[in-house]
């Protein structure tokens, strides 16, 4: 297992900076765990981009609280499901009862939490593949791998999950589904990578708890 | 005949000569100590009040500290020159008075204002004075612009002299009043001008100054004293907050209030000081994100965190915003 090389999704780093997420704590213990982590490049855009989008909650909860007598008419500034819109129009009024500078304080201040956790944790990954292998093919398969899965994402409860190969070949995600819907690309994007016809098939699948204490 | 703007420029240097020459009863001053009560935005604040008192047919508006003369004479060189000038000469003074009498003004009336005015902007420092000015003289419609931005202003400076709070709670204090205060000053300067550069400006702006708030909380978890390099970081977040988080907004009061002989004129200088205070504003900030990192300024993972769980708001409201937090955070995953 220590040598293995772990390649992460966006949710393992958000697990990780992030207390909302049930796996916070594994993925706490994971990260501190001695083992070759790095993740690509569309990772590191996909959490650009969750970083600048979250001030518009701030604008959200205002507008929300300053039309709380149509609370009908509430509509996010970014694309929610029902359930929730109805949850959110659940919690807003009961925080009428707090100043909005508090509100704005708080936010302002858990959003730079979870922004210095994603810091730290990208700190923590390494780039092992440079002079090891070739960085940049196994980023592109990669990056190729996760594009292809995106329109079927479904994410699950938060549940971390890895899968091994027996070439110490591991990727970290929350969404088990990815690996049994994608299940054949990966193994063929691996094949790619190693440029062989890599013919073991045998995958394990396991959860950062099971990494943990495997 | 005498043109207006002749005539205008000698009675803003005999008004800025008498305020020198009342307050020391006509006496030659060489001593320069003596002048310590002599202040720019003093000087400013009576001049205004005189010609505002008077209908004196002098270029004025609101500005960054209130009442604004437009003259050479309210910048560092011309105020400083004319100070000397007067306070070494105070018989130039006496000759202005003759030619403004010539111009058919009630010279001893202007005069006993100009003693009253001076008598009550040097009662006490202007850090007291402004806030009960602001409430009383500022146009109506900006008296909460300025009452925050000027307390905004106080309690800058309060984060860059103060290395010790002996209480948690006084700096507890402290931080409530500035989130109360900006919050206000937000709300106000929209209201003003609510264009993207300027807002992403001062959205900037207020995640930097919570940022370093946060350092100093933990310099008090801990119980140590704040180092030299974090107050005098807030120095020069004091300073950037002065030209160009409230700048542009004074700018901006200054054009909706100017009146006066130069009124057209001086409203085009204004316009251009407020775009390139936006624009500086804009390209300036990263040097204050750059010392930020560079100093170390910035709290780690691990003290946010701490400082999350210790922050005095309910924990069912904590809860409640990680939830909404949550929801989003799920949602630009998701929807990326």
């Amino acid at each position: 297992m220590n040598n293995a090389i772990h390649i992460l999704d966006t949710n393992i780093i958000l697990s990780y900076a992030s207390d909302f997420e049930e796996n916070h704590v594994d993925c706490q213990t994971y990260f501190s765990l001695d083992i070759i982590k790095t993740t690509c490049s569309r990772v590191n855009i996909e959490l650009g981009r969750i970083s600048s989008k979250r001030n518009k909650l701030y604008e959200d909860i205002k507008r929300f609280l300053e039309t709380i007598s149509s609370i009908e008419k509430y509509t996010p500034s970014i694309p929610l499901n029902d359930n929730e819109i109805k949850h959110v129009k659940k919690i807003m009024p009961f925080l009428m009862k707090v100043p909005m500078y508090n509100i704005r304080q708080y936010l302002d201040r858990k959003i730079r939490e979870i922004q210095s956790g994603i810091n730290n944790a990208r700190n923590m990954l390494k780039k092992p593949f440079i002079g090891l292998y070739n960085h940049i093919a196994l980023e592109t398969h990669i990056d190729k791998w996760i594009n292809n899965m995106s329109d079927s994402q479904i994410l699950s409860d938060s549940c971390c999950w890895a899968r091994e190969t027996k070439s110490n070949f591991i990727l970290s995600t929350n969404d088990y589904s990815d690996f049994i819907n994608k299940r054949e690309d990966l193994y063929y994007c691996i094949c790619g990578y190693y440029e062989n016809d890599y013919k073991d098939k045998n995958f394990e699948i396991l959860s950062v708890s099971e990494i943990l204490h495997k | 005949m005498i043109s207006p703007q002749k005539n205008e420029d000698i009675l803003i240097k005999w008004i800025f000569g008498e305020i020198i020459y009342n307050k020391h009863n006509g006496k030659q001053i060489t001593d320069q100590n003596q002048w310590k009560w002599a202040t720019n935005t003093r000087f400013q604040k009576i001049m205004y009040n005189v010609a505002e008192n008077f209908d004196i047919p002098i270029t004025r508006s609101w500005y960054m500290w209130g009442g604004y003369i437009h003259s050479p004479l309210s910048e560092k060189i011309g105020f400083n020159t004319y100070m000397k000038r007067y306070a070494n000469k105070p018989e130039l003074v006496e000759k202005l008075r003759i030619q403004i009498k010539d111009l058919g003004f009630n010279t001893d009336t202007i005069i006993n204002e100009i003693i009253k005015q001076t008598k009550y902007f040097t009662s006490a420092s202007m850090n007291q004075i402004l806030p009960v000015y602001y409430k009383v003289k500022t146009p109506s419609e900006y008296v909460l612009l300025y009452i925050s931005k000027q307390n905004l202003n106080d309690i800058l400076e309060i984060f860059s002299e103060n290395n010790n709070y002996k209480e948690k709670k006084h700096l507890y204090e402290l931080e409530d009043n500035y989130q109360h205060n900006y919050y206000i000053y937000d709300e106000e300067s929209k209201a003003l001008l609510d264009e993207d550069i300027i807002t992403s400006t001062k959205n900037k702006f207020y995640t930097l100054v919570n940022t370093a708030i946060d350092k100093i909380e933990t310099y008090v978890l801990e119980e140590k004293i704040i180092e030299n390099h974090v107050l005098s970081f807030f120095k020069d977040i004091s300073n950037y907050y002065k030209d160009y988080i409230w700048n542009p907004y004074a700018s901006i009061v200054s054009q909706n209030t100017l009146k006066g002989p130069r009124a057209i004129e001086e409203k085009k200088i204004m316009a251009e000081k407020e775009y390139k205070s936006i624009s500086f504003g804009s390209s300036n900030f990263d040097n204050l994100t750059i010392r930020l990192k560079k100093e170390n300024i910035e709290p780690s993972f691990k003290e946010y965190k701490l400082l999350n769980a210790i922050s005095p708001l309910d924990k069912n409201v904590k809860e409640m915003l990680n939830e909404l937090l949550n929801i989003y955070q799920n949602e630009d995953a998701d929807h990326e």
